[in-house]
C-alpha cells in the first residue's frame, strides 16, 4: 500500500504535469445531428461509460466481450445506442484513482460516470467538470423511474451544492434488512420459543450455552455469535446491532440520525442508551454465552463457529442462510430457523441501518445526449418491472431460458447449459442488476399467494423456503431500516479526526465487553469523543444537511 | 571505481572528461537506458514530494493547488494515537531487525555444522518455504491456531494445564506474537545469503585454525564469524531503513480493537485514516516523512560501518 501508491500518486502528477497542455481539446466534433424517431436513434450514437468492475470479465460467453456482448448489440440494434467503456478499474481504489487521473485531464472522462465514493464525488462537482441535470431529469426521465426516485429524496443530498443537481442515484431501491438465524432444533430440544425481547434473548442464550442444546453431553455450545473486529454495525452480516438499538431505540452506533423534531443529526454512538446495551454484552460475554473471540473475527469470519455447530443465533440478511446452511448438512438433525430480530426494552421495534444505493451516476459536462440515456436506462428497469423485451431477464439463454414452454433461471438447465447464468442487466451502465423490489415485496407476494408470471417472481419462488421466509420477515419490517442521514462527503475535521474517533469508539466498546475496562469508560469516551472533533465534526455534519436541503431540488426536477 | 583510477593514471593533468568521453563512450551510452529510466521513473516523480506541502486537489494541479506549509506533517503528530502508532512502529521493526539479524546467523552456522548433505538441504528449504505464503494466508491460519480454542492453546493446556492464552487479544502478547511468527516467515529466507557467504569461505583458514589446534567452536568464533561480518553489515545497515516498516501485511491481519494500544503502527494508522479517500497530501507527507527517517538512519549506519568495521558498502 504504502509504496504503490506513493508511486501511483507520483505518476499521477508527473501525468498531470505532461497533459495540463493537451486538456481542453478533446470538445465532441459533431457530426451530422442524430435523430431519436419511434424510440431508436438514426444515425446510431454512442455513449461512453466508466465502469469500476466489469464482473462479467472472464466468464463472456465466445465471443462477447466488454464492449461487443448481446446486451450492448441488443442496444445498438433497438435503440441505436452504442455503449463504450472508456475507463476501466478493478477494484475501488484503482477506479477511483483513475477517475481523479481523468480529472487531471489525463484521461478523458467518459459520458456517464458511476461514483462510488462520496469524496471522489464531491471532488468532480468541485472540478466543474460535470454537468447540471436538474432540467436533465425534469425533461427525460420517465415517469416510472421518476417514481422511483420520489421515493428516496434524500440520496440526491451528496450531488446537491447550492441547489443544483449534478448527479443521481444508481438505481436506488431499499435494500432487504437483517434477520435472526437461530437453530432451530436446538430451541426445539429445549423447549424454547425464538426470543423477542432482551430477556428472552438472555434465557434462550444461557440455555444454548449451559444446557447442552444439541444433547452430545459436552459443554461445546454458545448463544450468539457476532463480529467486533470493525464495527458493531457491519449492516450486512454477524452484528449486534439489535441489540444496541434496544436499549438506543434509533440511534444506533454508527450511523447518522435525524432526531424527530429537533430536525438536529445526531451520531448514534455517543448516546447514553449504549451503555446499557454494553453492560448486557459485557455481563454475556463473561457468562460465555458470546463468541469468545469476537474482537479478532471479521464479519465474514464470524459466521463460522455457526456453520460448524457451535453458535446458536447469528444474525445477517435472508441470504446469509445460504453461506451457513452448511450446518444442515454437517450435523445430523441441525435445522436454521429464521425469525425478526428482537424488540427493544421499552417494545418498540430495533432498527437497523438500511443501504438505498451503491453511488451515483454523474455525466459529463460535455455530455448532450441525457435523452438517450435516460431511454436505455429506463429499459434496463423493464427486467425488474416484468415488462417490454426483458420481461423474465435479459436475454434468453444467457440469464435465462424458456426449456419446454418453463421459464428457468438454473443455468444447468437451459437448452445450451451453462456454467453460469450471464450477468446481463451488469453489461451496462450499472455495477448491479435495477431492482425495483424493496427489502423483497416479490417474496412478500408470494407469500400472500401471487402467481409467479415475471422473471422477478419465478425467481424469488425458486428460492429455498427458509430464504423466503427471511425475505417476507425482512420485507414486513421494513419501517425498521432507517438511512443515514449523512450521506455527503467527509467534512473538513472529519477527514482529519474521523478515524481517530472511530478506532477510539472500536476499542472503547470492546474493552468494555471484555471486561478490560470498567462501564464508566463509556461516559469518558462519550466525552472525549465530542472534545477530541466529534462536537465540531457534528456541527460540519448539520451544516452539509442544511445546504443539501436548502434549496428544494425535489420540485426543481419535478420530482413531488 | 577502479576502471576510473585506471584512466586517472594515464591522464593526470589535462581536462579529464572530454578525453575520457571520447575514448569511452560506447560504456556512456550504454549508461543512457538506466540513466533515462531512474531520472524518469525515480527522479521525476519527486515533483510530487510538493504535494506534502499541499492541499492537493486532482483539477488543480501542483501549480494550481493552495501551500499550506507544514500542516499535513502536524497531522501526524497532533494525536495521542498517532504518536502511540509511532512508538509501536519503532518497538516492532526495531525487535524484528533484530532477531531478523541474529536468528538467521545462528541458524546458518548451525546448518553449515551439519555433516549430511541430504538432511541439511531438506532442512534449508523447508524453513525458507513460508517466505513465500502470503500474510493474508498465514494470518488467517495464525488466528485459527493462535486462537482461545485453537490448536497452541490446546497443546499449552494438556501439557501443562495452562489456562488458555489470548495471544492476539492480549496487548503484552501481541508484539512478540507479531515479531515471532514474522520470523518464522522469513528467518529461512534470510539464512540463505548467509548459507553462501560461509558456502565461500576460503577452506585453508579452517585448515589453518586446525593445524594449531582449535576446536570447531573455536573456528566458527575465529575463522566463519570474522568471514561473515561483511556481510552481516551490509544486511544489517540496509535493514536499518526499513526502521518505520513494521510490516503493514501482517498487522493489518492480525490486530483488532482489543490490542490497537501495542499493535496499531504508522502504516495501519494512515491506512485507516486514508479510508477517506483521496488525502494526497496527507498521504504524500507521511511517506516523506518515513523516507526521510531511513535515509537518515541508513547514512548513520554507514558511516558507523565504515568506523567500526572499515568497511565499506559503496
Amino acid at each position: 500500500m504504502k509504496k504503490a501508491s506513493g508511486l501511483l500518486v507520483a505518476v499521477m502528477v508527473a501525468a498531470s504535469l505532461i497533459a495540463g497542455c493537451s486538456s481542453g481539446g478533446n470538445s465532441p466534433s459533431q457530426e451530422q445531428p442524430s435523430t431519436l424517431k419511434d424510440g431508436k436513434y438514426d444515425p446510431p450514437i454512442t455513449i461512453t461509460i466508466a465502469k469500476q468492475l466489469d464482473e462479467n470479465a472472464g466468464k463472456y460467453l465466445e465471443g462477447e466481450s466488454l464492449n461487443d456482448n448481446v446486451l450492448t448489440r441488443w442496444g445498438a440494434e433497438n435503440l441505436g445506442i452504442k455503449i463504450e467503456t472508456t475507463l476501466l478499474g478493478g477494484d475501488a481504489g484503482q477506479y477511483n484513482n483513475k477517475l481523479r487521473l481523468a480529472l487531471t485531464g489525463s484521461e478523458k472522462l467518459p459520458d456517464v460516470i458511476p461514483v462510488y465514493d462520496t469524496m471522489l464525488a464531491n471532488d468532480l462537482i468541485q472540478s466543474g467538470r460535470v454537468r447540471e441535470i436538474t432540467e436533465d431529469i425534469k425533461t427525460y426521465m420517465p415517469e416510472r423511474l421518476k417514481d422511483i426516485y420520489k421515493e428516496y429524496p434524500t440520496t440526491f443530498n451528496p450531488v446537491v451544492q447550492d441547489g443544483k443537481v449534478y448527479g443521481m442515484a444508481i438505481a436506488p431501491n431499499l435494500t432487504e434488512g437483517e434477520v435472526m438465524l437461530i437453530r432451530q432444533d436446538w430451541l426445539d430440544n429445549l423447549n424454547l420459543k425464538a426470543p423477542t425481547t432482551i430477556e428472552e434473548f438472555e434465557r434462550v442464550i444461557a440455555a444454548f450455552t449451559n444446557d447442552d442444546p444439541d444433547r452430545n453431553g459436552a459443554k461445546d455450545t454458545y448463544g450468539f455469535t457476532f463480529s467486533g473486529k470493525d464495527s458493531y454495525n457491519t449492516g450486512w452480516v454477524s452484528d449486534p446491532v439489535m441489540i444496541f438499538s434496544a436499549y438506543t431505540g434509533k440511534h444506533i452506533p454508527r450511523h447518522w440520525y435525524e432526531e424527530e423534531g429537533s430536525g438536529k443529526i445526531v451520531y448514534g454512538s455517543v448516546h447514553e442508551g449504549n451503555k446499557e446495551a454494553l453492560a448486557k454484552l459485557r455481563d454475556w460475554y463473561s457468562q460465555g454465552y458470546l463468541n469468545k473471540e469476537l474482537a479478532t473475527k471479521g464479519a465474514w469470519d464470524a459466521i463460522a463457529d455457526f456453520t460448524e455447530g457451535k453458535a446458536g443465533i447469528i444474525v445477517g440478511r435472508p441470504w446469509l442462510y445460504g453461506s451457513v446452511m452448511d450446518v444442515e448438512k454437517n450435523i445430523s438433525g441441525a435445522k436454521v430457523g429464521v425469525y425478526p430480530t428482537i424488540n427493544g426494552v421499552n417494545g418498540d421495534k430495533t432498527y437497523q441501518s438500511a443501504q438505498l444505493n451503491d453511488g451515483v451516476f454523474m455525466f459529463n459536462k460535455d455530455f448532450n445526449n441525457m435523452e438517450a440515456f435516460f431511454l436505455y436506462y429506463d429499459k434496463l428497469y423493464d427486467a425488474a418491472f416484468g415488462t417490454g423485451d426483458f420481461k423474465y431477464g435479459y436475454a434468453q439463454g444467457y440469464d435465462y431460458d424458456m426449456v419446454n414452454g418453463e421459464v428457468t433461471f438454473d443455468p444447468q438447465k437451459f437448452n445450451k447449459p451453462l456454467e453460469a447464468v450471464q450477468g446481463v442487466g451488469k453489461m451496462a451502465f450499472t455495477k448491479n442488476t435495477p431492482s425495483v423490489d424493496g427489502p423483497g415485496k416479490s417474496f412478500y407476494d408470494l407469500a400472500n399467494g401471487a402467481e409467479p408470471n415475471t422473471g422477478v417472481l419465478i425467481r424469488a419462488n425458486a428460492a429455498d423456503p427458509t430464504t423466503k421466509a427471511g425475505y417476507v420477515i425482512s420485507y414486513e419490517n421494513r419501517e425498521v431500516l432507517l438511512p443515514g442521514a449523512f450521506n455527503g462527503p467527509p467534512t473538513k475535521t472529519m477527514q482529519s479526526s474521523w478515524e481517530q474517533l472511530t478506532t477510539m469508539e472500536q476499542e472503547t466498546f470492546t474493552k468494555i465487553i471484555y471486561s478490560e475496562e470498567p462501564i464508566e469508560a463509556f461516559d469518558d469516551f462519550v466525552k472525549q469523543w465530542h472534545e477530541k472533533g466529534g462536537e465540531q465534526i457534528t456541527e460540519e455534519v448539520n451544516e452539509w444537511y442544511k445546504n443539501a436541503n436548502e434549496v428544494d431540488v425535489m420540485s426543481n426536477m419535478g420530482l413531488k | 571505481m577502479k576502471p576510473k583510477s585506471t584512466t586517472k593514471l594515464y591522464h593526470p593533468r589535462k581536462n579529464p572528461w572530454s578525453k575520457e568521453i571520447k575514448r569511452n563512450w560506447p560504456l556512456y551510452v550504454l549508461c543512457i537506458p538506466s540513466l533515462a529510466f531512474v531520472s524518469i521513473f525515480a527522479y521525476g516523480p519527486m515533483v510530487g514530494l510538493l504535494m506534502a506541502f499541499q492541499d492537493y486537489k486532482p483539477w488543480l494541479g501542483i501549480t494550481g493547488s493552495d501551500w499550506i506549509g507544514l500542516d499535513n506533517f502536524e497531522r501526524i503528530f497532533q494525536y495521542e494515537d498517532a504518536n502511540q502508532a509511532i512508538v509501536n512502529t519503532l518497538i516492532i521493526a526495531v525487535s524484528k531487525i533484530i532477531v531478523g539479524i541474529i536468528v538467521p546467523i545462528v541458524m546458518a552456522i548451525l546448518l553449515s555444522e551439519i555433516r549430511n548433505v541430504g538432511i541439511k538441504k531438506s532442512i534449508q528449504t523447508l524453513v525458507y518455504l513460508p517466505h513465500f505464503l502470503s500474510w493474508v494466508t498465514v494470518a488467517g491460519m495464525m488466528i485459527d491456531l493462535l486462537g482461545l480454542e485453537g490448536g497452541i492453546n490446546h497443546l499449552l493446556t494438556s501439557l501443562f494445564g495452562i489456562e488458555p492464552v489470548y495471544f492476539l487479544g492480549d496487548p503484552a502478547l501481541f508484539r512478540p506474537t507479531i515479531v515471532i511468527s514474522d520470523l518464522w516467515k522469513n528467518f529461512g529466507f534470510g539464512m540463505i545469503v548467509y548459507l553462501a557467504t560461509i558456502a565461500g569461505i576460503d577452506p585453508s583458514y579452517y585448515e589453518a585454525a586446525e593445524i594449531d589446534g582449535a576446536t570447531r567452536r573455536q573456528q566458527i568464533w575465529h575463522v566463519t564469524l570474522p568471514s561473515m561480518m561483511p556481510m552481516i553489515i551490509v544486511i544489517a545497515t540496509l535493514s536499518l531503513g526499513n526502521i518505520l516498516d513494521a510490516g503493514f501485511d501482517q498487522i493489518f491481519n492480525l490486530y483488532n480493537p482489543l490490542v490497537y494500544s501495542t499493535g496499531d503502527i504508522i502504516d495501519t494508522y494512515v491506512y485507516r485514516s486514508s479510508l477517506l479517500n483521496g488525502q494526497y497530501g496527507f498521504g504524500t507527507a507521511v511517506g516523506l516523512f518515513k523516507s526521510v527517517i531511513s535515509f537518515i538512519l541508513i547514512v548513520i549506519s554507514y558511516r558507523l560501518a565504515y568506523k567500526l568495521a572499515n568497511y565499506r558498502i559503496f
